[in-house]
């Protein structure tokens, strides 16, 4: 994502580039909000917004006419299943697309590249629609986490309200398009929405924390890095926890895990692995993590390795309602044998709670001819 | 599980001497590099070099807790030199129990430790 910024900031010097934005995803459409594409003159494509077919394609004619026009379009493709299929792709919905030229102001740019150089996180808010002449589409606004602003979307009430949303959905991790009434409340029904801003996350990937660098961790680590988890890696020795075997990590620590534990800040996007096997480690660590706000906590091992885990927390003052929020073992029962299955397993529980779903075959038979 | 003495377990399960000292004169940390046990040694010193307060803390197995327990049990008020006097034999003997081979090391972590924190304090003063 953070590479796909800075193609927008270098996009901004040049005159004709257009960007487009899934802005609203309704159905099961192919790619989520905040999925883009750079179309720079008629020659340089970046990105996608969707998995490619005909709706990009379109979506590539409609950025000509805004790079010629200069005015930005909100395009809305249907994908019906039939349609769908027709064109190639394998999902039903509808998709909501910004196409707009890329012309950020200089207060923006040069928050934006200061952020994307420091690698802070940041939201990004983008009117994508408005009735009121007051508030002119693709204004911006960049929000930190704590609600510092930049920019402004023309309105000094819009604002303020954009900017609580923002800190709202940076806090969950969340990028999706609001819609407002004319004072700028929240408003149900889009239909009615005067204003609609697309409130965009950047960067606020969930944080990771495997503590044991094992052989499961290796797998684990490299996985969750690619399913958009920032991965630190914490064991007390040096020759396991590295960069040469953890080379997507985000940041690798080595010293007391306990320690680490107690002297990191973990909330409700944060998730921790204990992979080490190892109860002179675990139990100073989950005895942080328990007194914790840490959205999930996972532990490789069986039925006796619970057990007395559970006691030994018990002990330490812990109440069963705590010891609970202990997964043991992590990972969905797919069957995982290998370090590399076991990896897969657990990544997908962690993607399954991260994302708020429970565990089922989505496939179905096809059905008859 | 022979090797877990009554007396390691019982140090183990209530360390004597664990925890820090507030602005130590000395601080080392020692890692058994394969089995991940990390302890960390704080020595306040007197001018002398007289051990004034001595304590343990880290992650490490039972083994290497008791004898780090039964260990720093007996520092205070001893010298530096005296303290790094203790041999390894000392050590298991203190134990109390025999200690397989391939524990020695878990038994013998906080020692080495102990004499790492004295090299520590004796370059200091070069």
């Amino acid at each position: 994502m953070k590479q796909f910024w800075d193609e927008i900031l270098a996009a901004n010097e040049t005159s004709d580039a257009c960007l487009a934005t899934v802005v609203a995803t309704e159905g099961t459409a192919p790619r989520k909000d905040g999925s883009k594409m750079l179309i720079i003159g008629g020659e340089s494509l970046k990105g996608s917004v969707t998995i490619g077919g005909c709706v990009d394609a379109q979506v590539i004619q409609a950025a000509e006419e805004v790079m010629r026009t200069g005015e930005p379009r909100l395009l809305r493709a249907e994908l019906g299943e039939d349609d769908a299929f027709e064109i190639g792709l394998t999902c039903a919905g509808a998709l909501r697309v910004l196409a707009e030229p890329v012309k950020l102001d200089s207060d923006i740019s040069l928050q934006l590249g200061r952020a994307l150089s420091a690698g802070t996180p940041f939201s990004f808010l983008t009117v994508t629609r408005s009735l009121l002449p007051s508030i002119k589409p693709v204004s911006k606004m960049m929000v930190s986490s704590s609600g510092k602003v930049c920019g402004s979307l023309g309105d000094d009430r819009l604002d303020s309200v954009a900017a609580d949303m923002a800190v709202d959905l940076f806090s969950k991790g969340f990028s999706r398009t609001v819609a407002l009434d004319g004072n700028f409340q929240l408003q149900g029904d889009v239909q009615q929405a005067e204003v609609e801003l697309f409130v965009e996350v950047v960067g606020n990937h969930p944080d990771l924390f495997i503590f044991g660098a094992t052989q499961v961790a290796v797998p684990v680590a490299a996985l969750a890095s690619q399913a958009g988890f920032r991965v630190h890696v914490v064991d007390t020795r040096p020759r396991f926890a590295n960069r040469e075997r953890f080379p997507t990590a985000g940041e690798i620590l080595v010293g007391f895990p306990g320690e680490i534990a107690r002297e990191h800040v973990f909330n409700q996007l944060s998730f921790a692995l204990l992979l080490g096997h190892a109860a002179k480690h675990d139990l100073p660590v989950l005895d942080a993590l328990l007194r914790t706000d840490i959205r999930y906590i996972g532990v490789l091992g069986g039925t006796r390795r619970a057990a007395a885990l559970a006691k030994r927390l018990g002990e330490m003052g812990h109440s069963d309602q705590e010891i609970a929020r202990v997964k043991i073992p992590v990972g969905l029962d797919i069957g995982a044998e290998t370090p590399d299955q076991i990896a897969i397993a657990i990544v997908a529980e962690l993607l399954m709670v991260r994302m708020g779903k429970t565990t089922k075959v989505v496939g179905s038979a096809l059905p008859p001819a | 599980m022979v090797f877990y003495t009554d007396k390691i377990l019982e140090h183990a399960r209530r360390p004597r001497k664990f925890g820090r000292v507030v602005d130590p004169d000395v601080r080392f940390e020692e890692l058994s590099p394969l089995c991940g046990d990390r302890i960390r040694v704080e020595l306040r010193l007197a001018n002398g070099g007289q051990i004034l307060e001595a304590r343990f803390s880290g992650e490490m197995c039972a083994i290497a807790k008791g004898s780090a327990s039964i260990l720093f049990e007996s520092l205070e008020g001893r010298t530096v030199a005296a303290a790094i006097a203790i041999s390894d034999g000392e050590v298991l003997e203190s134990l109390a129990g025999t200690i397989p081979k391939n524990r020695i090391q878990c038994a013998l972590l906080p020692i080495s430790a102990l004499r790492g924190a004295v090299r520590v304090e004796v370059n200091g003063r070069r």
